[in-house]
């Protein structure tokens, strides 16, 4: 039924091809600022695929059709202009523009008109200050995406975390303060349903020490969240959706920033990065680092802080967190040649990053742990090149190969139970209790997990005719991982499996505009291959003697999904936007093989996991009224997941352990939307408000006896925050204190409204309604060198939960300070 | 208040007539009176709501009380799912009840709260107050503890675990032995306070740690006769030596064995073996041991060789291998398992189990431990009955209580009377799909 669907959309879809068949027109210009020539600026005709970069001389030239166009100029560390356009047939067309500097990168939105240059010919006057931002141009292209900008956020008091937990449809669940494990979760998927990629390449290369809770916004450019349905370049079998961190590239111009911030729990953040390029040879150097630590010593109070007393009894109590310091350094050197003959970008990368964090506790609070910890290192050597018009016209070449050595190590032997005060807990007797395990969380362990991971991405886009393009793309993905623990004796350890695991995706994909491009189509398709390698060492009797014997067992299992992402404008400010997805999810290593220390029991049957994604949405574009201007978009969507791969629960084991088997069961479905609106008045101040609610629905229709489950069908699954809102407000002020200052004042909530962590309704086992409310304030010096950020979260301590039975921080206040050097 | 100090004097006027009647049983053989019990108490029944998986009851306990008088009249529907009080566990609560079912007793199991040891006083319908005072015994036998309650009227709880399976080498490399650490906790059930724990290593014999064997579970204790020791199920479970890793090979099993404790003090642990059975005597998720009137403690054994048995401990605190009682050889079937049972007085139990080829579909028997005969009890079955995570049974006077529900499906409480095993069908239990009750308190 849904398929039918489907490929009727994509039928009308295909039958309409529209090709421009006139001689095209040339418009050039030259671009400059007010002391050079620019070049690298993006130069583009809104809503074509028309589109060119400046060269060295800053010179541009586009040949379109005759017809009226709004073009527009961007450039990094440059407001971007745009000039209505009329090309007429065989008249081409010079214009010469002169773009302003942005002082500090400021939000589109906020920024001040742009004053046109005198060079400009009459004809342009009529200048409407609009300019398409990457994002806008990304979230047009029909996939359900959402794009953060990262601009202001770093010159702020934000973890990327934070940034991403008040974007609309995105819940991020972290298991404690700064540095703690997170889980995503997208539109009502979750785990490893959702991906997590840095410049396309999968986050788990980079391994724990580089990942969100560590890269600090200065150094992201923008963070695509895709909901749902994957373009084809993101190659990774997830089913839920994707967040891909894009890395600053740093634009064309040399600068430094630096930053430092210090607040509340000792937390200290500071990061510097840095560009110089050769604009004779092209040569590229960027270099950036990072540094941060908190000892997230915030007090808890939640119903589930209670301690001990020696006779059992349960005495509620408010105590700091004590075993839970986190510490993370990091740097990024690139070496390379940008805008020259042979490459667009080439460019030799290097990651080096250390993370320590301490373990406070297990999923729940109820068991404070002292002395675990883990320790993470990686080092990332990587490659990227990229080339337009490579050997012919309209081939663009773009590979990306990655390979990371990383290892990260874990340990737990403090033999003692601690309470929420750090002390002992004493027994009946008067004595100290041991762990029942020998350690905090577990049995003690001293356990290093390497891993050697190599994953190469090529992608190839040709341009067949001016409005069709295609893309092949291939990732390959390769793990080995070893684990060794001090602790385990020489004989567990040299009968523990290994394992080896290779992932293979291709896909290929059609982009295709339409009706003078107000209609975008995308198709793709993708091949899914994955081996899984794995030596089980085994004992056999040769000859009368026990001999170690290694079993080799290969896994190889493939499988294909396809989709589309379709949108079209119906006026200029108004565009419709659908996408559908065939996903695919494949079984994992442990699912495949088992983990025998978690008495699971593999399953090598294990089909993969399939997700069939529906979105559809429509976004009304900054509808200005005088000083007002709106804008407004909502997406609903639905997910549904079958042969969901669960672990059966056996109640009458009939060997001597207790093993659980995994097995391709449970149907669910993800249904809901999310809205996000955006005012503004005067370019001052800027209202944001968004809101995601879906539910999570539990599909299997029958018990195995034929029953028809009716109190279970159809209902909410527990422990998903199902619906959940955030706003913002902004205000901005010029000339406070000192002319030519700028004083930008924050206020942000985030509401989580309360929801049951099991299937029994319960109020025990319910949320209480969350509504945390943050404060900040930045102060732009009048050199634009300077900006200083105060920000206060959780201004009204309240207990707030990402986890059930987690409490996050409370009240805290942070200071930053940023530092910009340009041009120097 | 008033209807409390009534209930004590009626209850003592019961348990009076109850060890007159047994004596007179015992003397003449008459089955003369029929014992109603305490016909003013309440009797509460348990209902596991289904997690992902039909049956599997990981979706949290309901619990709903009714009079005696009640819960035999057929005409009578209860509906604990929509009726009744959610009992604060994650997942299934491990229930126990005072023997006048005034007091539920409920240990959390797994969760932010498991470990957690909570007490309602029954008040009818889903009325149940909870204690404000809480003990959480975690720390001493992790937040999913197994448990149940001593007979010795209402006054103590014992909670064990075993914990932190390590496998020792000696300093060659070559496997030495699996041990892990085992707790016994005692808890004052009136006062909710621990009373006394103990733990230690529990070692099997040279002969059986070399081969890889260790103890792997505890459960189901059980106090003597002379109220001086804690007989505690032992779940086995081996290592290959080889490889110190858990051992898939088809292995000769060992002896049924059970750990022996000194009670009050919980010290001495000692392990006494069987040499009728190799099976486990840890059992799932309610009693598995009870005491008789002829003072030997009568066990059931699960995963043996040739279906369940129930062993006989004698008051030497000794199994006594002359007593051999096969449940697959009584019931003329194979692969008997026992998922629960319970002891009705007078040699006469009932068992819920399964058997092969059944596909997990429950039954009940009827078992005779004194002439080691047992027959199935006269109940309408059904493909999907399965006691796999039965819990609780009422025995008030001659008159055994179980709740019967097919898994999604209505049934009814059945009272089976002990002495003359007419069985009859009471309440009337609504059930809603995926779910099924698994006791009556």
């Amino acid at each position: 039924m849904h398929n039918n669907a489907i490929f009727s959309i994509l039928f009308i879809l295909m039958v309409f091809p529209v090709f421009s068949q006139q001689n095209p027109t040339r418009v050039f210009g030259k671009i400059t600022s007010s002391e050079k020539v620019l070049s690298g600026i993006i130069v583009s005709l809104e809503g074509t695929s028309f589109e060119t970069k400046t060269d060295s001389e800053g010179t541009f030239s586009i040949n379109a059709p005759s017809g009226r166009y709004k073009l527009i100029c961007n450039g990094i560390g440059y407001q971007s202009q745009t000039f209505k356009v009329t090309i007429k047939k065989n008249t081409p067309k010079e214009i010469n523009i002169t773009l302003l500097p942005n002082a500090i990168a400021y939000p589109k939105e906020l920024k001040t008109k742009s004053t046109l240059s005198s060079e400009v010919p009459q004809a342009l006057n009529n200048v409407a200050i609009k300019g398409k931002s990457f994002a806008k141009k990304l979230e047009s292209k029909g996939f359900a995406v959402t794009v953060i900008e990262t601009k202001e956020a770093y010159l702020r008091n934000l973890q990327t975390n934070e940034l991403l937990n008040q974007t609309a449809g995105v819940k991020v669940r972290q298991n404690g303060g700064l540095g703690s494990s997170v889980e995503y979760n997208l539109n009502g998927m979750s785990g490893s349903s959702v991906g997590i990629f840095i410049d396309g390449i999968e986050i788990s290369t980079y391994g724990s020490s580089f990942n969100l809770n560590t890269i600090p916004p200065a150094m992201i450019e923008r963070i695509e969240v895709y909901k749902g349905v994957l373009p084809a370049h993101l190659s990774g079998d997830f089913l839920g959706g994707a967040i891909n961190v894009i890395l600053k590239k740093g634009g064309m111009r040399n600068n430094l920033t630096a930053s430092v911030s210090y607040g509340s729990f000792n937390t200290t953040q500071a990061d510097i990065s840095g560009m110089y390029r050769d604009s004779k040879t092209g040569f590229t150097a960027r270099g950036s680092g990072f540094y941060n630590y908190s000892d997230n010593n915030y007090e808890v109070w939640g119903k589930f802080v209670s301690n001990q007393l020696p006779n059992g009894r349960v005495e509620n109590v408010r105590a700091k967190r004590f075993n839970d310091a986190f510490k993370s350094v990091g740097g990024r050197l690139e070496l390379g040649f940008t805008d020259v003959k042979w490459a667009d970008n080439f460019m030799i990368n290097y990651i080096g990053s250390d993370t320590y964090k301490e373990v406070q506790h297990g999923q729940y609070m109820s068991t404070p742990y002292k002395g675990r910890f883990t320790e993470s290192q990686a080092h990332v050597i990587s490659l990227n090149y990229n080339k337009k018009n490579l050997f012919t016209k309209g081939l663009e070449f773009n590979f990306n190969g990655v390979y990371s050595d990383r290892n990260q190590y874990i340990q737990d032997t403090v033999k003692w139970a601690y309470n929420w005060f750090g002390e002992k807990v004493i027994g009946l007797h008067g004595d100290p209790l041991p762990t029942l395990n020998g350690a905090q969380q577990g049995r003690p362990t001293m356990n290093t997990i390497t891993r050697k991971i190599t994953n190469l991405r090529s992608d190839l886009q040709y341009k067949i005719a001016q409005n069709h393009k295609l893309e092949l793309n291939h990732s390959f993905y390769i793990a080995d991982r070893e684990d060794s623990d001090e602790l385990r004796n020489i004989l567990e350890s040299s009968y523990l499996a290994t394992s080896d695991i290779t992932k293979n995706v291709t896909s290929l994909g059609y982009e295709m505009q339409a009706f003078n491009s107000r209609l975008k189509t995308n198709l793709f398709g993708k091949y899914y291959r994955q081996k899984v390698e794995r030596v089980e060492p085994k004992v056999e009797v040769v000859d009368g003697q026990n001999v170690r014997v290694e079993q080799r067992i290969n896994d190889l299992r493939t499988t294909t999904g396809y989709g589309f992402a379709s949108s079209y404008s119906i006026n200029s400010t108004i565009v419709i936007l659908a996408s559908a997805e065939k996903a695919v999810r494949m079984p994992s290593e442990g699912e495949i093989f088992g983990n025998q220390a978690e008495n699971l029991v593999g399953n090598p049957n294990l089909r993969p996991e399939i997700s069939t994604n529906f979105n559809l949405g429509f976004r009304i574009d900054s509808y200005s009224v005088n000083k007002h201007r709106i804008s407004f978009s909502v997406s609903s969507f639905i997910r549904d997941t079958k042969d969901k791969i669960v672990i059966l629960s056996n109640d009458r084991p009939v060997s001597a352990v207790e093993t659980f088997p995994y097995e391709n069961l449970n149907k669910t479905q993800a249904i809901g939307f999310e809205a996000e609106m955006n005012y503004m008045l005067n370019n001052n101040l800027n209202i944001m408000l968004n809101m995601s609610k879906f539910s999570s629905l539990y599909k299997n229709k029958y018990a195995p006896n034929g029953q028809f489950l009716s109190t279970r069908y159809n209902v909410q699954l527990p422990n998903e925050p199902f619906l959940t809102a955030n706003g913002s407000v902004q205000y901005k002020m010029n000339d406070i204190l000192q002319k030519k200052s700028i004083l930008n004042l924050h206020y942000n909530f985030s509401y989580v409204h309360p929801f049951n962590t099991i299937w029994a309704k319960s109020d025990h086992f319910m949320t209480p309604p969350q509504f945390i409310q943050d404060v900040g304030a930045s102060y732009i010096f009048p050199n634009k060198k300077i900006v200083v950020s105060f920000d206060a979260k959780n201004i009204f301590n309240r207990e707030a939960y990402d986890n059930f039975a987690v409490q996050k921080p409370g009240r805290a206040f942070y200071l930053k300070l940023n530092y910009t050097i340009n041009n120097f | 208040m008033k209807n409390r100090i009534l209930n004590f004097f009626i209850c003592a006027a019961v348990l009076t007539t109850l060890s007159l009647t047994s004596c007179n049983t015992d003397n003449d053989n008459s089955e003369d009176s029929v014992n109603p019990g305490n016909t003013d108490r309440w009797i509460t029944l348990s209902g596991a709501m289904m997690g992902t998986n039909p049956g599997d009851g990981n979706g949290g306990t309901m619990v709903y009380s009714v009079s005696v008088a009640d819960a035999k009249n057929p005409e009578k529907s209860i509906n604990v799912y929509d009726d009744g009080f959610h009992v604060r566990s994650q997942r299934t609560a491990r229930l126990q009840s005072s023997e006048d079912g005034n007091t539920l007793f409920n240990i959390a199991y797994t969760g932010p709260n498991g470990g957690e040891f909570s007490k309602y006083s029954v008040n009818g319908g889903k009325n149940h107050a909870e204690s404000d005072v809480k003990v959480n015994i975690a720390a001493y036998a992790t937040t999913a503890p197994r448990w149940v309650k001593l007979f010795d009227g209402d006054k103590t709880g014992i909670a064990v675990n075993l914990s932190g399976i390590k496998v020792t080498t000696d300093e060659n490399k070559v496997y030495k032995h699996s041990r892990g650490l085992s707790t016994v906790l005692a808890l004052h059930l009136k006062d909710v306070l621990i009373n006394n724990y103990k733990q230690y290593e529990i070692p099997f014999s040279a002969e059986e740690e070399v081969l890889g064997h260790y103890i792997s579970r505890l459960d189901g204790p059980v106090l003597n006769k002379a109220g001086n020791k804690l007989i505690i199920g032992i779940g086995k479970g081996k290592h290959n030596p080889a490889t110190g890793l858990a051992d898939a090979t088809a292995y000769t099993k060992i002896g049924a064995k059970s750990v022996v404790v000194d009670y009050p003090s919980l010290e001495n642990p000692t392990i006494i073996s069987s040499t009728i059975s190799v099976g486990n005597t840890n059992g799932y998720r309610s009693f598995n041991a009870f005491l008789g009137e002829d003072g030997n403690i009568y066990q059931a054994t699960q995963n043996d060789n040739g279906g369940s048995r129930i062993l006989k401990i004698n008051q030497n605190n000794q199994y006594d291998n002359s007593y051999v009682f096969s449940l697959d050889a009584a019931l003329g079937i194979t692969g008997t398992y026992v998922d629960a049972w319970r002891y009705a007085g007078n040699g006469i139990g009932y068992i819920l189990y399964t058997h092969d080829n059944a596909n997990g579909q429950g039954f009940i028997a009827r078992v005779d431990l004194n002439t080691q005969k047992a027959t199935i009890v006269d109940i309408p079955y059904d493909a999907d009955l399965d006691f796999g995570q039965y819990q609780g049974f009422v025995v008030n006077g001659d008159d055994v209580y179980i709740a019967i529900t097919p898994v999604g499906k209505d049934g009814n409480i059945y009272i089976i009377n002990s002495k003359t095993n007419v069985v009859t069908k009471g309440a009337k239990l609504i059930n809603k799909p995926g779910n099924h009750y698994i006791g009556v308190f």
